[in-house]
């Protein structure tokens, strides 16, 4: 399993140092085809930018691994921040857009 | 510059205009200051840094209680040879520039929480836990690498006895107006079709924040609340909100919504915060169990 609060060490999950650091422990675990699990337990806070980059980037990077992305089992994140990722943060990165574009329109849409 | 009195954001902007168009070295004289009121020192401290490779000399108030104040925040030892006060009755939120840095921005998110959860008790810490996530959101800017050359800056103060904490925190970066004009343009675009077709008018900076600060979830469900839920915590707390971007200036005070386009725009984004701690009432997110 993925820890969050483990790799970072820290509660809030919100600079692009940090998510990178995620990023590269799921890049770890992709190529094995194994079921992922990322837990988000302990992470009092996190933000938008957090998620693009540890997460949303994987869908631009690795095209042909989207039925084990889609297949990642996240635990310990609230509601609200599980439907951004899935509902926004996701579906944006698997269209094709600049990153920055990507960014600025999910941005965008969760500060309205 | 003779800076006697920081009572409204009005005065902070004006201050905070003066001294980036200022062209040669910067003297900020607060000799004879009899008021300063302390959450707005992050608009002078956005200022400075802007114009950090200028020489800046402070000429400390002869005020004492003020003086004490200015150090205690942690803002005259930053730009003069005072030393940095200790904030006894801990009523401070000590001046800070947030940068992605360091990791600057999670020691004062720590230190702010640990401020805003000992200080104000009638709030959940779910509630104020949203609200600061929203606000990260609002300056996230800053954890972008190369899009944020200031950081944003945070001050603030509590005041016990009128029960009332005031902080204020603005950046020098992407106003509300630009961020929205280009969402809603983008909209327009994707949605024109040949019988109706119109050309996107932009929004001004009022109007910008308003679309903002209105709840709207048909993008992304429940996660789609931002600004909105804090307006509606200063509407039902009767605390009081402004927010200033680009030509925008848009406030809550004594429960009424207000506003005006500035003749002058701010090239960033000021949101101040007063919060009413008294502990009649207390706010919790809907769906959240108050008795956890």
């Amino acid at each position: 399993m993925i820890n969050v609060k483990e790799i970072i060490n820290k509660s809030i999950a919100v600079s692009t140092d940090d998510a990178k650091k995620v990023k590269a422990e799921i890049i770890k675990v992709i190529d094995n085809n194994s079921d992922i699990e990322i837990s988000f337990e302990n992470i009092n806070m996190l933000i938008s930018h957090f998620l693009n980059v540890s997460i949303g980037e994987l869908y631009t990077e690795y095209k042909d691994k989207w039925d084990i992305l889609d297949n990642i089992k996240y635990i310990g994140i609230n509601n609200d921040d599980l439907e951004l990722l899935k509902k926004r943060i996701i579906p944006s990165f698997k269209v094709p857009q600049t990153d920055k574009e990507k960014y600025n329109s999910i941005q965008e849409d969760i500060l309205k | 510059m003779i800076i006697n009195k920081i009572n409204t954001l009005s005065d902070a902007i004006h201050y905070h205009d003066e001294i980036i168009n200022c062209e040669d070295d910067i003297t900020l004289d607060f000799e004879n200051a009899t008021f300063i009121r302390n959450n707005y020192i992050s608009i002078l401290g956005l200022a400075l840094e802007k114009q950090k490779d200028k020489k800046i000399v402070i000429k400390q108030p002869k005020n004492i209680k003020i003086k004490n104040a200015l150090k205690n925040i942690g803002f005259l030892s930053l730009y003069s040879n005072c030393n940095s006060g200790i904030d006894l009755k801990n009523t401070m939120i000590q001046f800070t520039n947030i940068t992605e840095e360091n990791d600057d921005y999670y020691r004062f998110y720590e230190y702010f929480v640990n401020q805003l959860n000992g200080k104000v008790n009638n709030l959940s810490s779910e509630l104020s836990n949203k609200i600061m996530q929203k606000i990260y959101e609002q300056f996230s800017n800053v954890f972008r690498h190369s899009e944020s050359k200031f950081g944003f800056f945070c001050s603030g103060q509590f005041y016990p006895k009128k029960e009332e904490f005031y902080f204020t925190i603005v950046d020098g970066g992407v106003t509300i107006k630009t961020n929205v004009n280009k969402y809603l343009k983008k909209i327009t675009k994707k949605n024109k079709n040949f019988l109706d077709f119109k050309k996107y008018k932009e929004l001004n900076g009022l109007e910008a924040i308003k679309w903002a600060l209105i709840n709207n979830n048909s993008t992304t469900g429940s996660g789609g609340f931002g600004l909105s839920l804090l307006k509606e915590l200063i509407l039902k707390s009767k605390g009081r909100l402004e927010i200033v971007s680009s030509d925008g200036y848009y406030t809550i005070i004594e429960g009424k919504e207000n506003g005006k386009l500035l003749n002058k725009k701010f090239t960033g984004t000021i949101i101040s915060i007063s919060l009413n701690t008294n502990n009649d009432k207390y706010y919790f997110l809907k769906g959240e169990n108050k008795d956890d």
